[in-house]
């Protein structure tokens, strides 16, 4: 209360100042010199102290509905997280705090009970957070995110747990990918990208030129098959192709581009420095060397932030052009792998050619991280006959859910927990099906399509999130009642200066009267 | 009481003093006694301590020569002090009045008039407040203190893993009436028999434990499985088969369980103390000595071994190599500690003086040697291998590859080792020569010694207060002046002449600072020679000399450049034959591998705990990607992963049972519901679901492709007509 710093003092001066005025000998005019003290000290005050002047303005309907000003509620007040992810992919709860109370809040993730991630909420503020960990289960688990009271001195039993609310989460198992590599020479480069795919199931033929119209095959995690020459069979068996320029010659050139255009195949071109002809998979990816040759340690960065440092010698930079996206770059925003479409198809341009130190140097996570995104950016889509949406942020019991479901089927027949769901087609999008459900227990919810594939939803208590459905319920509210709104406006200081010199000019001329009398 | 005699005032006085100084002195020590009470009760939280604390601050207080006792004379003293109109003389009131003297009788009449004037108040009256106050403050200390209780206890553990070590709550078959398990600790560590009335074991590496069990009724068999595999019979031991007896050696970590009957008991965990190996503290010398020529050819070894249990020998296994190039010679000994080693001790300090010339170590040569310990469960231990190096002298002295080059030094220098070679001469001529002679012939070398550091000070940009060969400084020292005419008017040299010239900057910066801090080394041991020197004890001096020749000449070395041979020159290649080799006999390399899937064990836990978190929440489903009805129990695919699941944990639990044997019981408490088609226990669920959690290593970060949903014609034609030119 910083007002009470001004006040305080006002009248501890004005008492003073009083004091000195009665205890004078000379009594004249005594009323006058009181009354001009306690103008000089309340305008003095009123200079200090941020007054505001309320201003009624209209509003622009004439709706006369007033409107109450409400403070924001405690507790979390936004939450996001990925309710499904992929085997091995990082969990990230991210959202938004209001801590009111005196004491700092500790927000802990914590799941099989563990303590997994931790972030503390200082008093009185208002704060983004976000809560990491990587889900080792596969299924369907529940995380719990309570808001805990830190009292000022750690005392067991002050502390509170102030929220408390279940983070569901659906581990997908993954499914291996097939992956063929076509390579002009042999190289550190592919055969660790290879060993890694391979160790963790996927599939890799490679076909590495050795020699004048001599190969190397390579074959993980598969049976032989023939690789002298690529069909466009032979191609529709694989969801990614990874090349470089020199290993494509013209006459596979052709059915690799069908494939990559009409059936979607990905295409992870290694580019080097050597400018070629312009073909369809670099000519989005302009491609510009350094000026600097010599070699040094590059900070790549990726969207979700920095990856690990590269030793590169002489690096090429892929100029960014419209239509393509930029997957990692380095301190100085030099794109060094980008992503572009190619009718059905993806294509992805990577400059790096010696990521595989990271593994010689045991630095793994940023091996694994990296080439997971190239590939996953690349790779060819899975078909899906359906695909379930569901429609509200945080479902919760005894209230609506909207659920969409994605498919050509016609007339789908549906059931959320055993129970059918009547589901409207959409007007414009026909593959496009809705339906409301309303949850009857909290929980996970299962929606089946078609049987034997389930997929689950989870349902919240009505008392979770409890700042997130306050919030939601005033924006409601706040859309309906839109009433005469109050501004606050700074006063002017210029009339306390005015009354404050007046009356202290009243008070140094009275006493110069008073000598002179 | 107004008519009292003197005496009896003064000893009635004397008696309230000593009372208020009894109260006040019982109030400080309560006072101590109930702050320090209150101090052990917030720091230990036990209230008891008050009572022993309060008897020793009385004790304290009050016993030490009774202190508080208020003697005649101190009363004496205190209105002698007190009151002037005594005028000093209080004492003669209390002598019988016939042994004093006629000036003392009047002046005790006189005295006796005063005091009966005087109301004296004790002294301490203060202090008794004061303690009042004191003690008042205190007791409201300690109240504060008991009233808001014991600080809590420091948390060590406070998140993480708090459960996991958890102790077993021991659940005996209701079969067992009683239970006795004697451990016989293994003889290596001296330890006496013992018994135990709980099933969970943990005892020494290889010690021998006899189970005694009483049933309620006669039992048809009785038997103990360890780690679900090994199984052990008692024997009944009494005609009623009531008393069950069994024995084995105990060597691995574990659990084992009671199997009566067809029935089996709960985990019991077996958790092993190993026998540590014993542990080597060297403290001297340091790991790399060189002694130089002149010090004494001793290495003063001092180390502690420490073991467990008890060690039973140490010794110092030496070897000496003396030769250079190919000639090199080892000579390995042992050596013995002086100490006897009995077995019972599990702690030695031990000393050794290595005397290196009893060793046979000759200049140029080294001796390595470490130390090995064993203790009585005979596991040894050894130390690293230290190196004790003497360094060879003649090597210094020789001039091989100096000789051809010319000595342009001016001859006031004289050469580091010529000053050795000078000190030595002065140390065998000592007895010949005179006091004096032999005092200013080693001052002399000192000067010798100081000038030579100064002039490779020079190189290290040092100042110095004589610039040795400097002309000005000569001049000086024959203090006349040069009165050429031609330079009367050189300005340069007269500036010379007045200025402090300091050192040429280039010296300071000449060489890197790698060179420059050996220089400096060199300039100490210079220093520490010139010292010993100056003091008249060249023998002291003359290790100190050797370093810094050596010093010196790695200095010199240092400068030499290798240059390797270069290579041999290839002819030049042609273009027109490059890649026109017959390949038709090449082979085609094809490589083929099946990794094996390491990850099937994993993956099996990892859908253990979606199966657990199904039969937590009641989601229901027969296994996590299949739907079922809701709230049933896991049917048989979700039962099995559960099973698998189980028998990791036993592994690990064999491994560490400490850790995982609550866990697995409650596992298999989960399973044994399940197959009965029960609903399990909640806490079993979230024991188990943890320590799963744990065995799970966190996940690589691997590709996968994303989703699409397919036979959507409106995309395709949409697509299509994007391609249509």
């Amino acid at each position: 209360m910083p007002w009470i710093y001004i006040i305080v003092p006002s009248l501890l001066l004005l008492a003073f100042l009083c004091w000195k005025e009665v205890k004078r000998p000379n009594r004249r005019r005594l009323a006058a010199r009181l009354l001009a003290s306690v103008i000089a000290v309340a305008s003095l005050a009123c200079i200090a102290l941020p007054l505001k002047r309320a201003i009624r303005q209209e509003p622009p309907a004439n709706k006369p509905i007033s409107r109450i000003t409400v403070q924001p509620p405690p507790g979390i007040q936004a939450i996001y997280w990925p309710q499904q992810l992929h085997a091995g992919e990082p969990l990230q709860l991210q959202g938004r705090y209001n801590n009111s109370s005196a004491n700092p809040v500790q927000l802990l993730l914590s799941g099989f009970n563990e303590h997994l991630d931790s972030i503390t909420i200082p008093a009185g503020q208002q704060l983004p957070f976000t809560l990491n960990t990587r889900p080792r289960h596969t299924g369907r688990a529940t995380y719990l995110l309570s808001a805990v009271a830190q009292p000022v001195q750690p005392r067991k039993s002050a502390q509170d747990t102030l929220e408390k609310a279940p983070i569901p989460v659906v581990v997908l198992p993954l499914r291996p990918l097939k992956i063929l590599i076509l390579a002009s020479a042999p190289d550190f480069e592919n055969r660790f990208l290879a060993s890694w795919l391979g160790q963790h199931g996927n599939m890799v033929a490679m076909r590495t030129a050795i020699s004048k119209n001599k190969y190397s095959y390579t074959f993980l995690d598969t049976a032989r098959f023939q690789l002298d020459h690529i069909t466009p069979a032979l191609l529709s068996a694989f969801d990614l192709l990874i090349s470089d320029r020199a290993a494509l010659n013209s006459t596979e050139l052709g059915s690799i581009r069908t494939q990559v255009a009409e059936k979607g195949l990905g295409l992870i071109i290694k580019a080097d420095s050597s400018a070629g002809g312009r073909t369809f998979y670099n000519q989005p990816f302009p491609l510009t060397a350094a000026a600097d040759k010599s070699e040094r340690a590059v900070s790549l960065q990726t969207a979700s932030g920095s990856a690990g440092a590269l030793q590169m010698e002489a690096p090429v930079y892929i100029q960014p052009l419209p239509g393509t996206q930029a997957l990692v770059w380095d301190a100085q925003q030099h794109t060094m792998a980008a992503a572009g479409v190619y009718g059905a198809g993806r294509l992805v341009n990577t400059t790096l050619r010696n990521s595989y130190t990271w593994l010689l140097s045991g630095n793994r996570q940023v091996y694994e991280t990296i080439w997971s995104l190239l590939l996953q950016k690349a790779a060819r889509p899975l078909p899906q006959s359906i695909q379930w949406h569901i429609g509200t942020a945080l479902p919760r019991v005894n209230m609506p859910v909207q659920l969409y479901l994605e498919t050509a089927m016609p007339s789908p027949p549906a059931t959320v927990n055993g129970a059918p769901l009547s589901l409207a087609q959409d007007g414009t999008l026909a593959f496009r099906w809705q339906g409301t459900y309303w949850p009857t227990r909290a929980g996970w919810q299962a929606a089946v399509a078609a049987p034997g594939d389930t997929s689950w939803w989870y349902a919240f208590e009505p008392n979770d999130w409890p700042a997130i459905a306050t919030l939601e319920n005033q924006g409601q509210d706040s859309k309906a009642a839109i009433g005469p709104q109050a501004t606050a406006m700074p006063l002017p200081k210029i009339y306390f200066v005015l009354a404050f010199i007046l009356a202290a000019a009243f008070l140094w001329v009275e006493e110069k009267m008073g000598l002179t009398v | 009481m107004a008519e009292q005699t003197p005496i009896h005032m003064i000893h009635a006085f004397g008696q309230r003093w000593q009372l208020y100084r009894l109260i006040s002195r019982i109030l400080l020590a309560l006072t101590i006694a109930a702050v320090v009470s209150g101090i052990i009760y917030m720091v230990h939280g036990s209230p008891w301590w008050a009572l022993p604390v309060t008897v020793a601050a009385l004790l304290g207080l009050l016993l030490p020569a009774r202190s508080w006792r208020v003697t005649e004379n101190d009363v004496i003293r205190y209105f002698n002090v007190t009151y002037p109109e005594l005028e000093e003389s209080a004492g003669l009131l209390l002598q019988p009045q016939d042994n004093l003297a006629l000036l003392e009788q009047l002046q005790a009449a006189k005295i006796r008039q005063a005091l009966t004037g005087i109301h004296p108040q004790p002294p301490l009256r203060t202090q008794l407040r004061l303690s009042i106050w004191a003690f008042i403050a205190g007791i409201m200390l300690a109240a504060a203190a008991f009233r808001w209780g014991p600080l809590p206890a420091p948390h060590t553990l406070k998140s993480g893993r708090p459960a996991k070590t958890a102790a077993i709550n021991e659940t005996r078959p209701p079969e067992i009436a009683a239970v006795t398990i004697t451990i016989q600790p293994p003889a290596y560590t001296g330890k006496s028999k013992r018994q135990q009335q709980q099933l969970g074991l943990e005892v020494e590496e290889g010690a021998t434990v006899f189970w005694q069990l009483h049933t309620n009724q006669a039992a048809a068999s009785l038997s103990l499985v360890f780690n679900d595999s090994l199984r052990l019979p008692l024997q009944p031991t009494d005609k009623t088969a009531t008393l069950w007896e069994g024995r084995t050696t105990i060597a691995r970590n574990g659990f084992y369980q009671l199997q009566l009957g067809g029935k089996l008991s709960d985990l019991y965990k077996i958790s092993i103390i190993k026998d540590q190996p014993p542990v080597i503290t060297i403290q001297t010398p340091k790991p790399y000595t060189t002694i130089d020529y002149g010090e004494p050819q001793r290495v003063a070894l001092k180390l502690n071994v420490t073991d467990d249990y008890g060690i039973t020998g140490a010794t110092i296994q030496a070897t000496v190599a003396s030769g250079s190039g190919e000639a090199v010679k080892f000579k390995e000994q042992p050596i013995a500690f002086d100490a006897s080693f009995g077995g019972a001790r599990t702690q030695y300090a031990l000393e050794k003086s290595l005397n290196l010339a009893a060793l046979g170590m000759e200049p140029g040569g080294e001796l390595y040697f470490y130390i090995q310990a064993t203790d009585n469960h005979r596991q040894t231990a050894r130390s690293g291998v230290y190196m004790v190096v003497l360094p060879d002298t003649a090597q210094l002295m020789n001039i091989e590859g100096m000789a051809n080059s010319l000595n342009l030094k001016p001859e006031y220098f004289r050469s580091q080792r010529q000053i050795i070679i000078e000190t030595e001469q002065l140390i065998r001529d000592k007895d010949t020569l005179s006091e004096k002679l032999f005092k200013s012939r080693s001052n002399d070398l000192g000067i010798d010694q100081r000038l030579l550091r100064l002039r490779y000070g020079k190189f290290l940009g040092e100042e110095t207060e004589t610039n040795i060969g400097d002309e000005r400084v000569s001049d000086e020292d024959h203090d006349h002046q040069s009165n050429d005419a031609k330079d009367f008017n050189n300005a340069e040299k007269i500036i010379d002449q007045f200025s402090h010239k300091h050192d040429i900057a280039e010296d300071a910066t000449f060489f890197d600072p790698e060179t420059k801090s050996q220089l400096k080394a060199t300039l100490t041991e210079m220093w520490n020679a010139e010292l010993r020197l100056r003091t008249f004890k060249p023998q002291e001096a003359l290790p100190y000399e050797y370093k810094a020749l050596r010093l010196l000449k790695d200095l010199q070395q240092k400068s030499r450049a290798y240059v390797a041979k270069t290579s041999v020159k290839t002819p030049p290649l042609k273009p027109e034959k490059r890649l026109t080799g017959e390949l038709d006999r090449i082979i085609t390399p094809v490589t083929q591998r099946g990794y094996e899937q390491g990850s099937a064990a994993t993956d099996q836990l990892a859908y253990a705990l979606a199966v657990l978190e199904t039969l937590k929440t009641g989601g229901g489903a027969s296994s996590p990607n299949l739907a079922s009805d809701p709230n049933a129990i896991p049917g048989p695919s979700g039962l099995k992963i559960l099973q698998q699941a189980a028998q990791q944990m036993s592994r690990q639990a064999t491994a560490n049972p400490a850790r995982y044997l609550a866990a697995l019981q409650a596992m298999r408490q989960l399973i044994t519901a399940l197959e009965q088609r029960q609903p399990a226990d909640a806490a079993a669920i979230t024991l188990a679901a943890q320590s799963i959690y744990s065995l799970l290593p966190a996940p690589a970060r691997l590709p996968f492709a994303g989703n699409l949903t397919t036979g959507i014609s409106l995309s395709q034609q949409y697509f299509m007509n994007l391609n249509q030119p």
